[in-house]
């Protein structure tokens, strides 16, 4: 993992959220070209509403901060199929905060992943969650946890590879 | 290309629920299969029972059941029916509905001073229940609408509750109505469906100290619903209801009356000790008054004798018991499971962190679906009417389950949910 990731993994070990997010405004702002900050910090953001613990005082700025981001890089990204792998997982979870009524956009963004990176069965396997009915998704995750680089590439990623990964453990505990 | 026809045996679902049907190639090869012309069919079963009663619990001749399938144990949800000789069985006393009358006298004839140790429910079946043979109990329905004139803040009834509403007068002049000493308060709020709840609140203070009890009652149509909004509030010295307000939503009127009622208080010579008690109330349990007000409950009032019915356009209101104010009908809460557990991202979400500590709950209920409904059933009343929340505690099976999510067109959906 990049110092960057280890540095942020600490603060949200801390549960400094405010630390952790201005650390990664501040390296957006550096390099607004750079898809993995836009993920860490809408999957920081997302986690900090839903999961975490905050001063109410601090609601409106995290929900404001993360539509933010969510717009800014929609656009920029929309052919980076990392970002739509990402993105697309999360926005199925809580997509109000996002300023979104369903979760037309989370599957689409899913489905043009694994369209851009037809070999990549991490991505096909997301797009397939998102299909409901689907049934072959179980079987996808276990052939990814049998890859060392995929499950290497998404601990890389940092949280937001985690939260993937755990995902992936439970749909092979369901076979 | 060879081909199979597959048949599978009829199923037969017991209860309410969703079916899945997955057609998928298990084996081993290499080979395409494809599947084609798959036929569902889906036969309804048929009526088994049904049942019409007069008021003192005889079935009427339009009852019918279908052939050795009859339920006898139909009254108040236990006792039963002897088709021999047509007593309610009670676990005290057996009740002939067609004289309206227990066979054997009240065991604890001593806690009531009635015309006949053997009548049945004070003799007003529509007031009173008798679920166990030994002790007449209120019917919460008919509480609604037997409130006591001695109660009463408007003195008799009117006629027509129609007049009622449009006789409401200032707060002043009904604050002078009012019985010292006395607070009481009905509540009714629209579901938005085909019924609408209501919501009985009697207290002798401005907290709550006597129970809620949930009146749900059909309306077959013309939803009251969105209807009224009328709040009083009685002050100890019968001098201060707090706030008279009538909202006619379904007809453009006004809507807010809480904001009315802290700016009735917030003018010269209202700020009572009553109100600034109330509020420090409010500020002290903010939970409780948020169940009430900020789903857009209303404040009732005492109505004579058929006024809250007609008021409320209730059509074949039946008791259901004693339970929480429902906000959320049942298919919506149907609805919002159904957003989670289509949805495998939602369901590992919610059910694959540790730290949400969901474990035991799941066990004990039974599955991730009940979980969820179960949390959302005992949530329904509690969650506002729109927008996010944010760790609102409910009780399930022993567990304070906090939730967070928000309340996208009239559907709870849930984000997360975990155990502390």
């Amino acid at each position: 993992m990049n110092n960057w990731k280890e540095h942020l993994h600490v603060l949200v070990v801390e549960k400094k959220w405010e630390d952790a997010v201005r650390f990664l405004e501040e390296r957006i702002s550096k390099s607004p070209q750079n898809v993995e900050e836009y993920i860490q910090i809408i999957y920081l953001i997302h986690n900090i509403l839903l999961e975490e613990e905050y001063p109410e005082s601090l609601y409106n700025v995290f929900s404001e901060k993360l539509k933010y981001y969510f717009d800014a890089s929609r656009d920029k990204f929309s052919d980076n199929s990392e970002y739509l792998f990402f993105i697309g997982k999360i926005l199925h979870i809580a997509e109000w905060y996002f300023g979104l009524n369903d979760n037309k956009l989370a599957v689409e963004m899913q489905r043009k992943a694994a369209a851009l990176k037809p070999d990549n069965i991490l991505f096909e396997w997301a797009y397939r969650v998102s299909c409901e009915g689907d049934v072959i998704h179980n079987y996808l995750a276990s052939e990814i946890l049998k890859d060392k680089n995929l499950k290497a590439w998404l601990s890389a990623q940092g949280f937001p590879g985690e939260y993937v990964l755990n995902h992936l453990k439970a749909s092979v505990a369901e076979l | 290309m060879a081909h199979n026809q597959i048949t599978f045996n009829t199923i037969s679902v017991e209860e309410p629920g969703y079916l899945y049907v997955y057609l998928s190639y298990d084996g081993d090869s290499d080979n395409w299969v494809y599947f084609d012309d798959l036929k569902i069919t889906h036969t309804p079963s048929n009526v088994v029972q049904y049942n019409d009663y007069y008021p003192f619990g005889l079935q009427t001749s339009s009852s019918w059941t279908r052939e050795n399938s009859g339920n006898n144990y139909l009254y108040n949800g236990g006792s039963e029916l002897n088709p021999a000789t047509g007593v309610y069985e009670t676990f005290y006393r057996g009740y002939d509905p067609a004289l309206g009358r227990f066979q054997q006298v009240d065991p604890k004839a001593v806690l009531d001073n009635g015309m006949s140790v053997y009548q049945y429910a004070g003799g007003n079946p529509i007031r009173f229940n008798d679920p166990f043979g030994d002790k007449k109990v209120p019917n919460q329905l008919c509480d609604c609408f037997s409130i006591s004139y001695s109660q009463n803040p408007f003195g008799p009834p009117k006629s027509g509750s129609s007049d009622w509403v449009s006789n409401i007068s200032t707060v002043e002049e009904n604050a002078s109505r009012m019985s010292p000493g006395e607070f009481n308060a009905y509540y009714g709020i629209e579901t938005g469906e085909d019924k609408v709840d209501l919501v009985q609140r009697s207290t002798t203070s401005i907290r709550d100290r006597g129970y809620i009890t949930d009146i749900l009652g059909d309306v077959a149509e013309n939803g009251m619903a969105a209807g009224y909004q009328i709040g009083y509030l009685g002050g100890a010295d019968g001098k201060l209801p707090i706030i008279e307000y009538v909202s006619t939503k379904l007809n453009g009127g006004e809507q807010g009356w809480w904001d009315k009622v802290k700016a009735w208080f917030s003018e010269d010579g209202h700020d009572s000790p009553e109100y600034k008690s109330y509020m420090a109330d409010r500020a002290a349990n903010p939970g409780f008054y948020k169940k009430w007000n900020d789903i857009g409950l209303t404040l009732g009032m005492f109505l004579p004798g058929g006024g809250l019915k007609d008021l409320f356009k209730i059509k074949g209101a039946t008791q259901v018991g004693t339970k929480l104010l429902t906000q959320f009908s049942s298919r919506t809460i149907d609805d919002a499971v159904g957003y989670v557990m289509r949805n495998p991202n939602n369901v590992s979400h919610m059910f694959n962190n540790s730290a949400h500590n969901l474990g035991p709950l799941v066990g004990k209920l039974g599955g991730q679906e009940n979980t969820i409904r179960s949390v959302l059933n005992a949530a329904n009343g509690v969650l506002p009417s729109a927008g996010v929340f944010k760790d609102v505690m409910v009780t399930v099976e022993g567990y304070s389950v906090y939730l967070r999510g928000s309340v996208v067109n009239g559907v709870p959906k849930l984000g997360t949910m975990f155990i502390k």
